[in-house]
C-alpha cells in the first residue's frame, strides 16, 4: 500500500488488538483518535469492503444478538504487515520532522534581533 | 429501546445500496446504525443520510474508477436534457385551449381586409416537414393550426398580402393594429410571450397571448403567433423534467456501469468506445439546444429526432444497455449464492 489515510490506519490499529464488529470499530477509532475521527456506518463498511478485497481484514465470526447480525472482523497477516509498515513509515517521518524542528530551534538564537524590511522614512 | 419508526427509516435509507450489496451487508449496516442511535430517536440525521448515500454511491461506482463516474455523470446529463424536453412539452400541454375563432380575430385586427384565402393550413409547425401540396413562398405559408400538434397552444401565421412594405409602413400598420386590438379588449403588454422573438406587438386577453411581429427578419411580412401556456408552467415542468431526467440518467448509467464491470476488459473497452461515439452523435443537438430561436425546446428536439446523429446515439446506447442487461443475466446463472438467496 503506497500511502494510507488516517481513518484506514486507525481502523487497522483498532483491529490489531482484538476483533471488532462495525459499531465497536467506530467506537474504538474514536477512542484511539481522542474523538478527533468519528466514522459513520457508510464510511466504515466502505472501508471494510476495500480492506477485505485487499486481503488486509477478514471476517472472524458472526453473531446474532437480539435478532441483529453482528459480524466481527480481524486483521489478516497481510493486514498486520501493512499496518506495521505504515506505522514504521509514520515513525520515520515523525522522527524526521522532530529532527528538522530541533535544528531550526538551534539556528534561532535567543536575543538576536529579527531584521525587518524598511517600510519608508518617517 | 430503538424506535421501530427509526428502524423502518434506516431500512428505507439502505435502499440506496444496490440489491446485491444489501443482501451481503444490509443487516450488518442496519445493526451498526441502530447501535449508534440514541434511544427514542425517530428521525434520521442529515449526516447519517449523507454518509449512507455517499457510501452507496461508492459501491455503485467503485472499482470502475473515475471513468465510471464520468460515464454515469454523462448519462445523468443526457437524462436531464431529455427530461427538460419532456418537461417543456408537458408544460405546453397545460396551456388552456385557444378558442378557435381567436386566431382569425387577431389576424383581422392585425391586418384588416385579410381574406380567408390569404391564410391556409400547414399542418406541421415551423416548416420542419413540408407537405407535397405546400406552396413554396414563406409569405404564403401558414404555420400550425389551432387543432394540430402545437394547436391548443399556438397558431402561427404569415400573411401574403403585405409584400414589399417599408419600415415606415410596417410601423404605421403596427400602430393602427394596437388601436384596434385595444378596442377589442386586448391588453398590449409590449412583449413577454414565449414566441415573442422580434419587434412587434404582444397582446393578451383571457389568458391568451398574441404576438404580431413586423420585425426585421420578415420585414415584408406580418406574422401572428399565439401562445396560451403560462411561463410558470413551462419553467416548473421543465425543471421537474430536468431533475427526474438527471436522477433516471444517473440510475440507469450507474446500473449499466455496475453490470458492465462484470464483463471482460475487451467488452468494457468496446462499450466505452460506443458510448464515446454516442456522445459525439448527441453533440449537435446539445449545442443546437443552446439557441432554439425562441421556440419551445421540445418542438426543437422533435426536429433533431430525425437527425442521423441522434438516431445513431440512441442505437449505440441501446446496444450498451442490452450488453449490460445480458451481463447481469450471465452472472445470475453462474453465481450459485445469488440463486440460493434470491
Amino acid at each position: 500500500m503506497a500511502s494510507m489515510q488516517e481513518p484506514t490506519f486507525l481502523m487497522l490499529t483498532a483491529l490489531a488488538a482484538e476483533s471488532l464488529h462495525g459499531y465497536g470499530l467506530i467506537q474504538e477509532v474514536a477512542t484511539l483518535s481522542l474523538d478527533r475521527v468519528r466514522l459513520r456506518a457508510g464510511t466504515v463498511y466502505g472501508a471494510l469492503d476495500r480492506l477485505q478485497e485487499d486481503g488486509l481484514v477478514e471476517v472472524e465470526r458472526e453473531e446474532v444478538v437480539e435478532g441483529r447480525l453482528r459480524r466481527y472482523y480481524r486483521l489478516t497477516s497481510d493486514g498486520s504487515a501493512t499496518l506495521a509498515a505504515a506505522a514504521d513509515r509514520m515513525k520515520r517521518t515523525a522522527a524526521l520532522a522532530e529532527k528538522r524542528l530541533a535544528s531550526r530551534a538551534t539556528e534561532t538564537r535567543p536575543g538576536r534581533p529579527i531584521a525587518r524590511p524598511a517600510t519608508g522614512s518617517i | 429501546m430503538i424506535s421501530s419508526k427509526l428502524e423502518s427509516r434506516y431500512r428505507l435509507l439502505l435502499l440506496a445500496y444496490p440489491r446485491h450489496h444489501r443482501r451481503r451487508r444490509g443487516e450488518e449496516i442496519l445493526t451498526t446504525l441502530i447501535d449508534g442511535a440514541d434511544p427514542g430517536r425517530e428521525r434520521l440525521r442529515f449526516a447519517e443520510v449523507f454518509d449512507i448515500v455517499r457510501g452507496a454511491t461508492k459501491v455503485r461506482f467503485g472499482g470502475g474508477g473515475k471513468i465510471a463516474v464520468f460515464l454515469a455523470v454523462f448519462a445523468a446529463l443526457i437524462g436531464g436534457f431529455a427530461g427538460m424536453c419532456l418537461g417543456s412539452w408537458a408544460g405546453w400541454q397545460s396551456a388552456p385551449r385557444i378558442p378557435d375563432q381567436v386566431p382569425a380575430e387577431v389576424a383581422q385586427l392585425a391586418f384588416p381586409g385579410l381574406s380567408g384565402s390569404d391564410v391556409w393550413y400547414q399542418p406541421y409547425p415551423y416548416g420542419f416537414r413540408l407537405g407535397a401540396d405546400e406552396r413554396v413562398s414563406l409569405a404564403e405559408r401558414v404555420f400550425g393550426t389551432t387543432n394540430d400538434l402545437d394547436g391548443p397552444q399556438t397558431a402561427h401565421y404569415f400573411f401574403p398580402s403585405v409584400d414589399n412594405l417599408s419600415l415606415t409602413q410596417t410601423r404605421a400598420l403596427s400602430a393602427a393594429a394596437v388601436v384596434r386590438l385595444r378596442r377589442a379588449g386586448w391588453q398590449i403588454d409590449g412583449g413577454g410571450s414565449p414566441l415573442s422573438t422580434r419587434d412587434g406587438i404582444a397582446a393578451t386577453r383571457d389568458g391568451v397571448v398574441a404576438d404580431i411581429n413586423y420585425g426585421p427578419t420578415y420585414a415584408t411580412q406580418v406574422e401572428v403567433a399565439m401562445a396560451g401556456p403560462s411561463q410558470t408552467a413551462i419553467v416548473v415542468c421543465s425543471l421537474v423534467g430536468v431533475l427526474i431526467g438527471l436522477g433516471m440518467g444517473w440510475i440507469v448509467g450507474a446500473w449499466a456501469v455496475r453490470r458492465l464491470r462484470r464483463t471482460g476488459a475487451g467488452s468494457r473497452a468496446l462499450m466505452g468506445v460506443l458510448f464515446a461515439f454516442a456522445c459525439i452523435g448527441l453533440l449537435p443537438a446539445a449545442l443546437g439546444a443552446t439557441d432554439t430561436g425562441g421556440r419551445p425546446l421540445w418542438m426543437f428536439l422533435q426536429y433533431f429526432l430525425f437527425q442521423p446523429g441522434i438516431d445513431l446515439a440512441a442505437l449505440l446506447i441501446a446496444v450498451i444497455l442490452v450488453r449490460a442487461w445480458r451481463a447481469g443475466l450471465a452472472e445470475s446463472v453462474t453465481d450459485p449464492e445469488r440463486l440460493s438467496t434470491s
